[in-house]
């Protein structure tokens, strides 16, 4: 029995130049089509296996030292593309007890996809 | 038992209450929507018209070069914007000459001053950049511009101030009579008044049918603008009408109190009393209409709104104003233009008779001025220097683009007749008014209302019930 | 401030927090960035998605993060910043008028002015849909602050009219914190966002890009009920007989931004076209030592690019400052 190919068009984000790829798995092999470069290449690649995104949310902190404010914060690293929503909905239900500062993990390893959400802004004194 | 019940917080119910107010007599107005003046009031041309264009002999002629002759010392009192700007009747050749001549007649007649045709090398020292097409023109100095919500609200406030009740968002749902008086029924209780007065607008009729038998019917007409920013407002020094045609007075042109230009209105019957949507095919008539009166191409580039108002023209042709067949029962009813000029001679004249009937003296007590509003944008360098020493608080501006500040906001939410809704402190201080179109500003206000109202920030209102802005809490 | 500075920089955005740290490189000393918000950073703050900073720091930063490598940058850097203090007027002699509740009211006569206040968002009245004024029609801007900071939802079934970059980045904000956004519909055949925004804001999570399409009227009385689109033919007019309606609670526009630039425009500096300031290459003003950066002269895709300009503008500053 002939293996069947899965195609999938990918539409570049390493640059601005936005190439329009084809990604072929056939079997455990995969070809990357309508790449200009390697890490467009890797970019299809991963789209194929494991496609990964940066995500930034807010989380809030407890308004007992912070009032109303939202602290930003992202990913150290791209998460799972699947794992999206599910951890902007980890990271609403978090209330952070303590100040952190920019750059400090707030949630680490992320519903233990390996990835830590760190703080973009400081949570600010008073 | 009231001694006056006013229907319709529009600008001729919150000037007639304003009037009554200086009478011995216990007054209230009630109100459906949730603010003042949030029907004609709301969107008109804002202009305080001359009077040269009412038949004579009609109440729309009399009340209107009154109501004119009113506007100065009211608005000092009231401390509402006000500017004397004359307006110009443009004719595009001879045939519209014609047309001009019957307008200066009719004027006269109607006791009009200053009133003249202008022609060449003259209209251009008046109006300099008027088109080259325009042959001649009716010059009227007497004419005004002023802000039609502004006007409303602040006669509503003095009235307060002066001891009047007010009821927002309150439906009068029927009334009937009473062998002392009239019975107000609402669709949140009932009130015994010895009178009301109909100033319910484009309701008018309705309200004239719990009543009476059926006189006359509103039929609503919405007419559409166009608001440009301040970069435009210096281009017309006076108020441009065309020759006035059976539609009414046409596509106008006009600089605004803050500053801005107006252009507008179409005249378009319409079916629904309240919704006020804008179309394409109308705007593409404004700004075509409208292009004809300047040598230079108007900057449409620089509009920041457009919207609709509409106007409770009644099938008579005239204001119904005064006594009724049942006693106690005035009429202030198919106010349409030039209902705001009119108003206060409306309102001056109505309240004089209520009180006359009811045996009411004058008030000795009665303080005609309202507390100053502090407009911090039309201050000098040297009063906004002393102002920002005394209080420092005037110095925390919130709109960026019109320079109102967090005190002004706080101030209006404050007063009789406040702010209780985003637009209602644009209504108020001209917050949001600017070129961002509340951008910028929108989040602070709901902030400032949601602070000074003592409710959540998803509970602050844009407008009426059901417009709030935010929907709960994202975590 | 005892002494006049030399320089003042209005706006502490990225670009003019850029133009100030020039400027003290260069040896201008007495340096004041006068700022209307109670924060240095500008429009970063709100902007808690990454893609800033990969050209200025090789790396892909957030815009909070962006904005706080700059703002520590300014305070080692010991440049004076008024917050919460908006500039009332500049005149063509560089008299720099402003007012602060602390500060009171201030008259300032520097050597050289910076123009950095950004820019702001085309309004749904500047591009006047036709229908209903109700709540529930707002920029993509606001919606974000409301979203980012206010922690408040601004509707929760959304239209996105107009596929500029704070739309897209506004459907996926949406979509993580709950909200569905319908659609987003573009008037040109073409997206104006980035590509990367594109399939990430969008194709991730199956909202559908909306081309040669426009809101042609809003619905609604007090909140938006629905909106109704119709594609475009190729003179960007409507074609009504197609139109169809969408019911939603919200219309966010993403539909330009435009040079914030009505300040210096008072004083009788020229602007282009798009209303941002007219400049030379040195970046300066039809007025003599008013000097322009970042999106007051023209709307830049990248804050990056915007910091550059920032750079250019600070180091022509002190050339004139100094003479040269």
């Amino acid at each position: 029995m002939e293996e069947t190919a899965e195609i999938k068009k990918v539409t570049c984000t390493v640059c601005p130049r936005g190439c329009q790829m084809t990604v072929t798995r056939k079997g455990g092999e995969i070809t990357v089509e309508g790449a200009t470069c390697a890490r467009g290449r890797a970019y299809g690649r991963e789209e194929m296996l494991d496609p990964k995104r940066m995500i930034t949310t807010t989380v809030r902190v407890d308004p007992a030292i912070a009032g109303d404010f939202l602290l930003p914060v992202r990913s150290r690293t791209p998460v799972p593309k699947k794992l999206l929503i599910a951890v902007a909905e980890e990271c609403r239900k978090t209330v952070l007890s303590r100040r952190v500062r920019i750059g400090e993990v707030v949630i680490p390893d992320v519903l233990g996809c390996g990835v830590d959400m760190v703080a973009t802004a400081d949570v600010p004194e008073e | 038992m009231e001694d006056v019940i006013v229907i319709g917080g529009g600008v001729v119910g919150c000037l007639t209450l304003r009037f009554l107010a200086s009478y011995r007599l216990k007054v209230r107005l009630i109100e459906k929507q949730y603010d003042l003046a949030s029907g004609a009031t709301m969107a008109n041309s804002a202009i305080v018209h001359a009077g040269y264009d009412p038949e004579p002999g009609s109440e729309k002629a009399r009340f209107n070069v009154e109501g004119n002759r009113l506007y100065p010392a009211l608005s000092r009192e009231l401390d509402f914007l006000y500017q004397p700007t004359p307006s110009l009747v443009a004719a595009f050749g001879e045939e519209q000459e014609e047309t001009l001549r019957k307008l200066l007649e009719r004027g006269r007649e109607n006791g009009v001053e200053g009133l003249s045709i202008r022609r060449g090398a003259e209209l251009s020292g008046i109006e300099p950049l008027l088109s080259d097409r325009v042959t001649s023109a009716l010059y009227a100095p007497t004419a005004g511009i002023t802000e039609p919500w502004g006007v409303a609200i602040a006669a509503c406030e003095n009235a307060m101030d002066n001891g009047a009740l007010l009821n927002l968002g309150e439906e009068v749902t029927g009334l009937s009579r009473l062998p002392d008086g009239i019975l107000v029924v609402t669709d949140r209780g009932e009130y015994k008044a010895r009178a009301v007065v109909n100033a319910a607008g484009v309701w008018s009729d309705k309200i004239h049918d719990m009543l009476l038998p059926h006189a006359f019917t509103i039929k609503p007409r919405l007419g559409q603008y166009y608001l440009l920013d301040r970069r435009a407002g210096d281009m017309v020094k006076n108020t441009l009408f065309a020759c006035p045609t059976k539609e009414g007075k046409g596509v106008l042109l006009s600089p605004s109190v803050h500053g801005k230009l107006l252009i507008g209105p179409d005249a378009k019957e319409v079916p629904d009393r309240e919704l006020t949507p804008t179309d394409a095919e109308g705007l593409r008539f404004v700004r075509e209409a409208a292009a004809r009166f300047l040598r230079v191409p108007l900057p449409m580039n620089l509009t920041i709104r457009t919207y609709a108002g509409i106007r409770p023209t009644p099938d008579t042709g005239d204001f119904i104003v005064g006594r009724s067949d049942v006693p106690g029962f005035y009429q202030a009813a198919g106010i349409e233009s030039p209902g705001l000029a009119s108003a206060p001679a409306i309102a001056r004249e109505l309240a004089q008779e209520i009180a006359r009937d009811l045996g009411a003296e004058k008030r000795d007590d009665f303080d005609p001025f309202r507390r100053k509003q502090i407009r911090l944008n039309r201050m000098s360098e040297e009063e906004k220097r002393d102002l920002i020493s005394r209080d420092s608080r005037y110095a925390v501006i919130v709109c960026k683009c019109e320079k109102v500040s967090e005190a002004e906001i706080v101030d209006a939410i404050h007063r009789n007749a406040g702010a209780r809704s985003v637009k209602g402190v644009k209504k108020r201080v001209g917050a949001g008014f600017g070129r961002c179109q509340a951008g910028f500003c929108q989040p602070v206000v709901v902030s400032i209302l949601s602070r000074e109202l003592g409710i959540p920030k998803d509970q602050v209102l844009y407008d009426g019930p059901g417009s709030e802005i935010l929907k709960g809490k994202v975590k | 401030m005892r002494t006049e500075p030399d320089l003042i920089v209005i706006g502490g955005g990225s670009a003019g927090m850029a133009a100030a740290l020039e400027a003290k490189k260069q040896g201008v000393d007495r340096i004041l960035i006068l700022e209307t918000d109670p924060y240095l950073g500008g429009v970063l703050r709100q902007c808690i998605h990454t893609g800033f900073g990969l050209h200025t720091f090789g790396e892909d930063l957030a815009g909070p993060e962006y904005a706080a490598r700059f703002i520590r940058q300014v305070e080692e850097a010991g440049i004076e910043v008024l917050l919460s203090t908006p500039v009332l007027e500049v005149g063509s002699d560089l008299t720099v008028r402003a007012m602060s509740r602390e500060k009171g009211y201030l008259e300032l006569h520097p050597k050289a002015v910076v123009a950095a206040t950004g820019c702001r968002e085309r309004s749904a009245g500047t591009i006047a849909i036709p229908g209903t004024r109700p709540a529930g029609v707002l920029t993509a801007g606001t919606a974000q602050r409301y979203l980012n900071i206010e922690g408040y939802h601004a509707g929760k079934r959304v239209v996105i009219l107009g596929s500029g970059d704070i739309g897209l980045i506004m459907a996926r904000r949406l979509t993580l914190e709950g909200a569905k956004v319908l659609l987003v519909a573009e008037l040109m055949p073409k997206s104006g966002g980035l590509k990367r925004n594109i399939v990430q804001c969008l194709e991730d999570f199956d909202i559908p890009l909306l081309l040669s399409t426009t809101v042609v009227e809003i619905h609604g009385k007090e909140r938006v009920e629905g909106v109704s689109l119709a594609p475009v033919d190729e003179n960007l007019t409507p074609i009504l007989e197609k139109k169809w309606r969408v019911d939603c609670d919200t219309l966010l526009l993403s539909v330009g931004l435009v040079p914030e630039t009505e300040l210096f425009q008072a004083a009788g500096a020229p602007v282009e076209r798009n209303n941002g300031l007219r400049v030379d290459d040195r970046l300066m003003t039809g007025i003599p030592g008013l000097f322009a950066c970042g999106n007051a002269v023209k709307v830049h895709d990248l804050v990056d690019n915007v910091t550059l300009q920032g750079v250019k503008a600070g180091g022509f500053a002190a050339a004139f400052i100094k003479g040269e």
